[in-house]
């Protein structure tokens, strides 16, 4: 029954015209930060053909080009900036309309509640999670096929803005493609979780928009909290921040593994507490 | 006489009876508040800043955003988390009022209103009054917290104190000293203006992709310093009496009551067409 209920879920998530929508509101933002990249690339092309020195050509890559691998461009802060909404639009919705439809109780009547929560689970964690990765994939396979996949190397590292202290550094300039490829599986499981507070913030409110932007003013709250934390100026933070730790780029501090999954496993617990045992238990006749 | 009682209606559920409208700015004052007397608190006993902050300063740290974004590899953009709190929390607080509104009973009162006209005209000024009384809400908690840590209430603003809070290094700034009243009033009318223009785009759109846009406006407006992007006008640091290349005050309050009446218009077209049997 489970992976019937499953597959229901599935199917209704990924399948419906907001996760498309979403997908395409995503590739479109990217599409700036692609335009920005495409046009400095081809201008140091330019000025490469004008001057007899150092070509420099690792400066110019496709991992610090693509959306996740810059910081500065309109395309990649505002990507950024609205990814848990994102993440939150494709499906966290559904629990709160399924919730005032009454299909909660005709689908908890069939297959059980533990099925049913479960199922939802798994289809919300997936819808954010793809939601959110997809239009990053897209961006960066887009920028393959116009700046080389040339190997970054440390000299440049501003350019980069993958530094020595930075999370994964040592993989970046030495197998680039499997470090964006973990970074794409960070933000994909965190947006998937992002999506998981959507589905929690049902069992409180009552409005699905409500639900869908609530993750994301939860993580702005969190992000100036970093205020009461970053007090010196000469200490070396950690960044706590989901909103710029999901950034394969440091936007200010560098991320760290012990941070980002101890964030994950707070959230993943919440979540799971919420919708499983909380939400279990409450009367939905 | 029937609007009076519309609007009655909306002010006293949208406004008085909205717990969240009349306590969540309250509790962001108190919050950047303590930040803000923290940090003078910081920079006066490490001898950064020569004297102690005033009022002026705080409204500053509330609706000073930031300043011009150059964009460069070693530059990354850092949205300013303050102001972005302060002008994305209301319109998601305001988000739902009006259409919770337009469906199941709701609809009644849509009816007995007897027009779209009157019941839409009803929710911009409600809109417009709670985001006045978001904003007032703020700055006299604000005020009230002032007057309890002995920070002297006077529209006086000090730039080291401002230099170092908004990490200033190349651009130009003019050296003011004070906080003229169009400065205090302008950001407001901002924020009345991109909630007006949200509330319309969700006629249009669903709600949640008028705050969608209104997250990106705002966002794209912290990036780029452009006279056509109206986040500009509401942050403080913009400003051309601050920032030598920044964006004019007067022009600011001219746009920002063009777009609050023009979205209001669109917004009452709209209506007057608006399949509220359907959408629902």
């Amino acid at each position: 029954m489970l992976k019937r209920m499953i597959g229901i879920e599935l199917r209704k998530a990924l399948k419906n015209k907001l996760f498309y929508i979403t997908i395409l509101l995503g590739c479109s933002i990217t599409m700036l930060s692609f335009v920005n990249s495409i046009a400095i690339y081809q201008n140091e092309l330019l000025m490469q053909e004008h001057s007899a020195g150092n070509p420099m050509q690792a400066l110019s890559n496709v991992f610090n080009n693509w959306s996740g691998g810059e910081t500065f461009s309109l395309g990649s802060s505002i990507y950024f900036f609205v990814l848990p909404l994102l993440a939150a639009i494709p499906y966290g919705w559904s629990y709160c309309e399924e919730k005032q439809c009454g299909y909660v109780r005709m689908a908890a009547a069939r297959g059980g509640k533990t099925c049913y929560y479960l199922s939802k689970y798994i289809a919300v964690f997936l819808s954010g999670g793809l939601g959110a990765v997809i239009p990053l994939l897209f961006n960066f396979l887009l920028t393959s096929l116009f700046i080389p996949a040339t190997l970054p190397t440390p000299v440049y590292c501003t350019s980069n803005g993958v530094f020595f202290s930075s999370l994964m550094s040592s993989l970046y300039y030495t197998v680039p493609v499997l470090y964006v490829l973990l970074y794409l599986c960070i933000d994909f499981v965190f947006c998937g979780l992002i999506a998981c507070i959507s589905y929690c913030a049902a069992s409180l409110v009552r409005h699905r928009s409500v639900t869908v932007i609530l993750p994301m003013l939860l993580l702005l709250s969190f992000h100036y909290s970093r205020q009461f934390i970053y007090t010196s100026s000469t200490i070396r933070y950690k960044e706590i921040s989901p909103m710029y730790f999901l950034r394969p780029v440091a936007a200010a501090y560098t991320a760290s593994w012990a941070v980002i999954l101890a964030e994950a496993a707070v959230l993943f617990t919440a979540t799971m507490v919420v919708s499983m045992v909380w939400e279990r238990k409450h009367e939905i006749y | 006489m029937r609007f009076i009682k519309d609007l009655v209606f909306d002010f006293r559920q949208g406004i008085l009876r909205s717990g969240t409208l009349l306590l969540v700015p309250a509790v962001i004052a108190a919050v950047t508040f303590f930040d803000f007397y923290a940090k003078a608190r910081r920079y006066l006993e490490q001898g950064m800043i020569q004297s102690t902050v005033d009022y002026g300063d705080y409204w500053f740290y509330l609706y000073g955003g930031m300043c011009e974004y150059i964009p460069s590899p070693d530059n990354p953009f850092q949205f300013p988390a303050v102001w972005t709190l302060i002008f994305l929390v209301l319109p998601f607080i305001i988000l739902n009022y009006p259409f919770r509104d337009m469906y199941g009973v709701g609809q009644q009162i849509l009816v007995r209103s007897g027009r779209r006209s009157l019941w839409w005209l009803s929710k911009c000024c409600w809109n417009f009054c709670g985001t006045v009384l978001y904003h007032l809400i703020i700055q006299a908690a604000g005020l009230v917290l002032s007057l309890v840590f002995e920070v002297e209430i006077s529209n006086r603003i000090h730039m080291d104190f401002i230099n170092l809070v908004f990490n200033i290094r190349y651009q130009e700034v003019w050296n003011p000293s004070s906080l003229p009243v169009a400065a205090l009033l302008l950001p407001v009318l901002v924020s009345a203006a991109i909630n007006m223009l949200q509330m319309t785009v969700s006629l249009f759109i669903r709600p949640m992709f008028g705050f969608f846009s209104v997250a990106v406006l705002l966002l794209a407006s912290a990036y780029l310093l452009s006279p056509l992007l109206i986040g500009n006008y509401a942050m403080a640091f913009r400003y051309d009496w601050v920032l030598k290349a920044g964006v004019s005050m007067e022009a600011g309050m001219r746009i920002a009551v063009i777009l609050l009446l023009l979205a209001a218009l669109t917004g009452l077209v709209r209506f007057w067409l608006y399949d509220i049997l359907e959408s629902e």
